[in-house]
């Protein structure tokens, strides 16, 4: 199988914009990409657009509406599609259980709010106390897909925290009634920068005076708020829109007042928090900025969002509308807010089913891998979900779950199997014993490194990395070699949560033209 | 000719010239000091074409580092008593008369040690490897014991499972 010609990838990969378009509200479809056909589990030689699905059902089971169509055509060409089943899992937003889902008053930014006339019982986040520079009262900002539910409820609509979802037995909604519906940006077919409104407070209901958040102070010029959680992946990609537009387009300031908005797109790899509904405090970083994505939004259609800023692992279902807040530096030190931070990542990453590839690294290279599924485990949620490359890793695995397994189909050479089996046999020992300690004195030596480049050599030739791919792995290696060897364990998860680790990794990952960067985007209520 | 002068004369540079494709790889007055540097090169250049390879991050081609003068160079940075073992693991090959053969032969041959060997005979295996190593790259010690253990169990995995190393690739 040769490599696939830029002019032909990139025509499939407008048509597997269009696929996006047309069916990227289907939760059935986990993303889409550009690849070569499998044909009776076999790659073949032809170049189609990828798309992947939870399930893959026969098309006479498929509704006419849902089915992927064979072929779409892009200025006169017609690129065919081939359907395979991803194992990624998108996580079920039914019932999605919150960390902050009690009830808040006075109230505080980062817990949970929705709005009366939603049919589905829903919950996003409060995500910051404001004035309103119409008539000078005190409102509350969130998404206009938790509050106004898609610009489609009645102004006045009274607003729950709890959010509906969240609602003990005990609790009746007209006692959970904070506010009413104000006014929000519109969402309309096309594109949007914004996807926000504001509720006025009523006035039984008491704000706290510093508007503090949950577990966060509100922000300052040192840690300005910067962005709002609007959608995510399922896969640990999250994006945000700009704080000053949205604030902007709803004539509102953010409280307290002060200099505590960004004036512009954070830099690079900056560093972000958030509070919010289903996850509470975590941090992650701005990986990058101007991004528009298209976005299935309920009741208006697929919407463009533009000027995004992508984060990952900073938000999940229920966590739409939360302020996101540029970390300051050492002056406000959050360990503790952090240790929780990470927890909870681990605890939903941990929620992803066992490391999908291993058994089809079983089968290709021979090695009984899939009995390691345990230390597979503990690797991601103990060492990766640690740190902001790990988890970048982790996202990119299972969002390209679907091309690792079209790699590994063939039998490895016996050669390529018994340099399998040798590192298998040395580092599932070494590996087993520096996972049961953080602490493990063990440090990366002089030979890892070059079985690392080794690895890579073997992996080329039994096509599994492609030769720039390579070339790619072996650049970044180059780089790092020096700065990781003898390393231990908790040294180098410090080295991969700095920024320059994750910048390299993010950008090693651009350059390697086939992974898939994302999934399909989707509003992050939960309901 | 006898066995050692056969040697002595150049066979191994000749091993190494069949197995990368026919061109000379020695410099002029670049034979093997002895057998046993005869067989670090020969050993070095199955090193060098087996698939499972020494990364060596080596500018020049591993056929122009196929030289006596780099396997004196490796010698030179081993102690003593490593250069004891790789003296004993080639004289354990010459012993089975693998000087000069082919490379495929060499490699079936170290497959079928490196599995069934006494521990002994694999460890001073291992210290053979690793000069051939330090010869194809300055980056490899001879004294390392690990990465030549990765290849000859690679080697000893196909034995294992009846499969027969190949040449390149």
């Amino acid at each position: 199988m040769g490599a696939m010609d830029s002019g032909v990838r990139a025509l499939l990969a407008r048509a597997g914009e269009r696929v996006h378009e047309l069916l990227g509200h289907d939760e059935n479809i986990t993303g889409v990409g550009v690849g070569f056909r499998r044909r009776g589990g076999k790659l073949t030689d032809e170049p189609v657009v990828t798309v992947m699905v939870r399930k893959k059902r026969r098309p006479s089971l498929v509704s006419r509406r849902r089915l992927i169509p064979a072929a779409i055509e892009v200025d006169g060409t017609l690129c065919r599609t081939d359907v395979v089943q991803a194992q990624a899992v998108l996580l079920n937003a039914n019932g999605e259980p919150g960390d902050l889902p009690e009830r808040y008053r006075p109230l505080l930014f980062g817990c949970g709010v929705s709005n009366f006339s939603d049919p589905r019982a829903e919950a996003g986040t409060l995500g910051a106390i404001v004035r309103d520079n119409t008539d000078g009262t005190t409102g509350i900002l969130s998404a206009n897909h938790v509050i106004a539910d898609n610009n489609r409820a009645p102004r006045e609509d009274p607003i729950y925290q709890p959010a509906a979802l969240d609602r003990t037995r005990e609790e009746r909604a007209e006692e959970t009634v904070i506010g009413r519906l104000k006014r929000w940006v519109r969402i309309a077919g096309g594109a949007t920068a914004v996807d926000a409104a504001i509720a006025q407070v009523e006035s039984t209901v008491r704000v706290q005076r510093s508007y503090r958040g949950v577990e966060l102070e509100p922000p300052s010029e040192s840690r300005p708020a910067v962005g709002m959680v609007v959608a995510g992946d399922g896969f640990g990609n999250v994006w945000l829109t700009m704080m000053n537009t949205t604030l902007r387009e709803l004539n509102v300031t953010l409280l307290p007042e002060g200099r505590n908005v960004e004036a512009t797109v954070p830099s690079s790899m900056s560093k972000l928090e958030k509070v919010g509904r289903t996850t509470a405090y975590t941090a992650g970083r701005a990986l990058a900025t101007g991004q528009s994505i298209r976005v299935e939004v309920p009741g208006v259609g697929v919407v463009e969002y533009t000027n995004l800023i992508l984060s990952q692992w900073l938000a999940w279902n229920g966590d739409s509308g939360a302020m996101v807040i540029r970390k300051g530096g050492p002056e406000t030190p959050r360990e503790a807010l952090e240790e929780e931070s990470l927890t909870r990542l681990r605890a939903l990453i941990r929620r992803f089913e066992t490391c999908p590839i291993l058994s089809d690294m079983q089968f290709a290279f021979n090695v009984p891998i899939t009995e390691q599924a345990r230390l597979s485990d503990e690797v991601r949620d103990e060492f990766l979900a640690q740190s902001d490359t790990g988890r970048m890793l982790i996202t990119l695995l299972y969002l390209n779950t679907a091309l690792c397994n079209s790699r590994l189909e063939r039998r490895q050479s016996a050669e390529n199997q018994a340099y399998a089996r040798t590192l298998y046999e040395h580092y599932v020992p070494v590996i087993t014993e520096v996972m049961a300690n953080t602490r493990s004195t063990t440090r990366i030596s002089r030979t890892d490194g070059e079985n690392y480049f080794e690895l890579l050599n073997a992996l080329q030739r039994g096509a599994v990395l492609t030769s720039e791919e390579k070339a790619t792995a072996e650049r970044l290696g180059r780089t790092w070699e020096g700065t990781v060897l003898g390393m231990t364990r908790a040294q180098l998860q410090e080295f991969m949560n700095t920024s320059e680790a994750v910048s390299s990794v993010r950008t090693a990952s651009l350059e390697m033209r086939s992974l898939t960067q994302h999934g399909t985007p989707r509003v992050l209520g939960a309901f | 000719m006898s066995r050692r002068a056969f040697l002595r004369s150049g066979a191994a540079a000749g091993a190494a010239t069949v197995v990368l494709g026919g061109v000379a790889t020695q410099g002029a007055g670049a034979a093997p000091a002895s057998d046993v540097d005869a067989m670090v090169l020969q050993v070095a250049a199955a090193a060098a074409v087996f698939p499972v390879s020494f990364e060596t991050r080596e500018s020049e081609s591993a056929g122009a580092r196929l030289t006596a003068a780099r396997v004196a160079r490796a010698r030179g940075r081993a102690s003593a008593a490593r250069v004891a073992q790789v003296e004993r693991g080639a004289q354990l090959l010459i012993d089975r008369k693998l000087g000069g053969v082919p490379t495929r032969t060499l490699l079936e041959q170290l497959s079928a040690i490196a599995d069934e060997g006494a521990p002994n005979d694999v460890a001073d295996l291992k210290a053979l490897v690793a000069a051939a190593g330090a010869t194809l790259a300055d980056r490899v010690d001879p004294q390392e014991d690990l990465r030549p253990g990765f290849w000859l169990r690679g080697l000893a995995i196909m034995h294992e499972r009846g499969e027969t190393p190949i040449v390149g690739g």
